[in-house]
């Protein structure tokens, strides 16, 4: 049965993956916001400049008035002025007055170029003199002309007569540097002066207003909007730069407490699988941040910890097992199955190696007459007693197995035939020597030892080593042979059936 | 007593801005043509008037004169104080040096022989002549000339001559020089040295040398022949006056005071001294 499809709302991916999206996301965010505010800024930039401009245009507009009114006043003054009275009256002296005290004396301020004196028709005083003005007063008291592109206010007011009944006596004309005045005479706060371009190819003017509209000028800039958009520039940097640290502090944040936690038990688990811990990857020195992660390491541990004991208690068990598999219940020693185990085990040893190997097969002659006459319990007694005698003769490492019945067999590993015989003549004179009348046991107790010899590098004969070894005991078993027989290859001949049967 | 004394008091405080307060400026076509301006403060008829004329290129409102009218106004002295025309009808301002000068000395003294006429024809036949500075010089110019009208006194107030170092080799090469020019018949404004102008005085050469007449051989000759009796007074520290200016005086028998630590204007600390000196000499002539 298959398991139900669940909805997935995120795809699989590592940590480093959903930091990098979340990286990317951040970034996104950041770059939207950045671009509204630019965008919101830039359009209050032009909405106050658009106001700063009609400002400009409005100071620029009061700024012309106010030359043209500061113009009317100079004309106003130099008219009271006695000494242009006193041409106008007696112009003998026109030259020098106009020379070295008009435009000298610093009755005039310097943007006012040139000065000339009318007489009561509006002729000029000086026809011979050489002016910039006009040899007549025209119609316009105020006109302005271009000359190589800039603008020149040409000013004309009538002086009159002191008295009750003022009659004009005379006419004062100006020559006025516009733009120098509207410099000198004013303080810009809105318009760039620096940057006023005029239309030369326009005029004469008669009005400030038309004069306004000829003119092309740039308001200044506003301060607040550059250190504004400075602001806004140094608050995005600010939060990048900061929104970076967060990042980074939160990415190892997730590395220290989520990542590596994650990492630990998923390696612990991984160990757990194969079943080989390493020091390092072991959790219980280990402590979590996170109260989850920290509940999921205690549960893990417990299970672990619940398995070994498990393990612990299924091989004691498989360790109680092995033990009644392979040792004879009776004696103690090992069993028949032990014995062929460890005989696969010594020929795939030896195999090939100079080692000796000498078999011992021992046998109780009779033991099936002891048993009827007295008894299987004496008979168990006796092979007690058989298994501890050649068990205590033995060399640490050799193993006594009891193959059945009243047959025990010794596996004697480097030891040539001769320490095998030294070691069976022992055991059996031992055995011969042993009060078997403690048991109630009149006869004396015989065995027979039947022993076979062999080398690694002799496989042939090593695979028959056990067969030799119960061939010699056949013959030991005979009447009137010694009790202990090494092998010969002439008791094959004379092998006992059962023998041929047993390999 | 106490009474007495505040009244007294009210009296002075309501009496003398109204007696300083009644200044009038009196515009007078002059015989030149030209109009001239004149401070006039009327006071009591029983009392001579006196005319006050300002000095080199300045107007009747300096201050020494501004000094002498308030004071001798203040004493119910009828004042008239005119200022000069030099040319420029209505003059009401100072003149530069570097102005064009084309006034002449016969020109000033037309102009104070027609205020003398104005004076008497507003019925002041008693008037007296104070001067300060070059206008001293000018109403001695004006008495010397036999006028038709003459004053009853002649202050003359800082009275020195107009060219002291007339003869300087650059007064004197300014001499030849507008010499030269009136025999080139050339009527061009040339620079002199005049009064406290020096190398900046912009005048026709006739214009110019009316003036260098006015030396000190001449202003003590017609202090001792006057026609008036005079009084000069001087200030101890007045540096526009020739050094021993006093001495000579004395030397030739012209009454002078002298007014000790005063400079040419007497402004300062001996304003107060000044206008009572003023007041005294005016005082026995007027009563």
């Amino acid at each position: 049965m298959n398991p139900p499809r669940q909805f997935k709302l995120l795809p699989r991916l590592p940590i480093g993956g959903y930091l990098f999206v979340f990286f990317i996301l951040s970034a996104l965010c950041y770059a939207l916001i950045g671009a509204w505010m630019l965008q919101h800024g830039k359009e209050i930039s032009e909405l106050a400049m658009e106001e700063r401009q009609l400002s400009a245009t409005s100071e620029l507009r009061s700024a012309m008035l106010h030359v043209q009114e500061r113009i009317t006043e100079i004309s106003n003054s130099i008219s009271q002025w006695e000494e242009a009275r006193q041409q106008l009256m007696d112009p003998t002296y026109y030259e020098y007055w106009h020379t070295s005290r008009a435009m000298q004396a610093g009755y005039i301020p310097h943007y006012v170029q040139d000065l000339e004196l009318y007489d009561a028709q509006g002729v000029i005083l000086l026809k011979d003199h050489h002016t910039s003005l006009p040899f007549s007063v025209p119609v316009e008291p105020f006109t302005i002309h271009f000359e190589e592109g800039l603008p020149y206010l040409y000013s004309f007011s009538p002086v009159s007569e002191r008295g009750e009944t003022p009659t004009t006596i005379g006419f004062i004309g100006l020559k006025v540097d516009f733009h120098q005045a509207l410099l000198d005479l004013n303080r810009f706060i809105y318009a760039d002066v620096n940057n006023i371009y005029y239309h030369a190819s326009y005029g004469p003017y008669y009005d400030i207003e038309t004069l306004l509209s000829s003119i092309i000028f740039l308001p200044r800039p506003i301060a607040e909007i550059g250190q504004l958009e400075q602001l806004m520039h140094a608050t995005l940097q600010h939060f990048a730069i900061i929104s970076l640290l967060l990042l980074l502090i939160g990415s190892g944040l997730v590395f220290l407490i989520l990542y590596k936690p994650l990492h630990a038990l998923s390696r612990y688990i991984n160990a757990l699988r194969q079943g080989y811990i390493i020091p390092e990857q072991t959790l219980e020195a280990k402590q979590f941040c996170i109260n989850e992660l920290e509940l999921l390491r205690h549960s893990i541990v417990e299970y672990q910890q619940e398995l070994e004991q498990m393990h612990c208690s299924l091989d004691q068990k498989n360790s109680e097992l092995w033990m009644m598999a392979h040792h004879d219940a009776l004696t103690g020693v090992q069993n028949r199955r032990a014995y062929e185990e460890d005989w696969q085990k010594l020929q795939q040893l030896m195999r090939g190696q100079r080692i000796d190997l000498s078999v011992l097969l021992i046998d109780c002659d009779h033991f099936k007459a002891i048993n009827d006459s007295y008894g299987h319990g004496v008979g168990d007694t006796v092979l007690q007693t058989v298994a501890n005698i050649l068990q205590r003769n033995l060399r640490d490492g050799d193993q006594v197995y009891r193959l059945g019945g009243d047959e025990f067999a010794i596996h004697l590993l480097n030891s040539s035939h001769e320490d095998a015989e030294r070691l069976a003549t022992r055991c059996v004179r031992e055995l011969e020597n042993y009060d078997f009348k403690q048991f109630d046991i009149r006869e004396p107790v015989r065995f027979s030892v039947g022993i076979a010899s062999g080398n690694g590098t002799d496989i042939s004969s090593l695979q028959q080593l056990h067969k030799h070894a119960d061939s010699a005991m056949y013959q030991a078993k005979r009447p009137n042979s010694s009790k202990i027989i090494l092998y010969n290859p002439s008791f094959d001949d004379l092998s006992h059936p059962l023998l041929k049967s047993f390999h | 007593m106490r009474h007495f004394s505040l009244l007294l008091l009210l009296q002075t405080l309501f009496l003398l801005p109204l007696s300083q307060a009644s200044a009038d400026e009196v515009v007078l076509s002059l015989s030149n043509g030209k109009q001239g301006v004149a401070d006039f403060r009327p006071g009591s008829k029983e009392k001579p008037a006196v005319l006050l004329l300002h000095g080199f290129l300045q107007t009747n409102q300096f201050s020494t004169i501004q000094l002498m009218a308030d004071e001798l106004a203040t004493s119910n002295y009828t004042v008239l104080a005119p200022t000069l025309t030099l040319n420029i009808s209505q003059r009401r301002n100072s003149l530069g040096c570097n102005a064009v000068q084309n006034h002449r000395a016969d020109d000033s003294r037309r102009e104070i022989s027609d205020w003398f006429a104005w004076l008497k024809k507003q019925g002041y036949p008693r008037i007296i002549a104070i001067g300060h500075s070059s206008g001293s010089m000018r109403l001695l110019h004006y008495l010397s000339e036999k006028p038709a009208i003459l004053p009853q006194q002649f202050i003359a107030v800082s009275i020195g001559p107009i060219n002291s170092q007339l003869d300087s080799p650059k007064m004197q090469q300014h001499i030849r020089q507008a010499k030269e020019h009136i025999s080139k018949n050339d009527p061009q404004i040339d620079h002199y040295s005049l009064g406290f102008c020096r190398n900046n005085y912009a005048a026709p050469a006739q214009a110019y040398l009316s003036y260098i007449a006015w030396n000190e051989q001449w202003v003590l000759q017609r202090l001792q022949n006057s026609p008036v009796p005079i009084h000069v007074v001087l200030g101890s520290a007045d540096s526009w006056v020739p050094a021993g200016w006093a001495a000579t005086l004395s030397s030739q028998a012209i009454p002078h005071t002298l007014l000790d630590g005063a400079g040419h204007n007497f402004s300062g600390t001996q304003e107060f001294e000044f206008q009572e000196l003023i007041v005294n000499l005016v005082t026995p002539v007027g009563e």
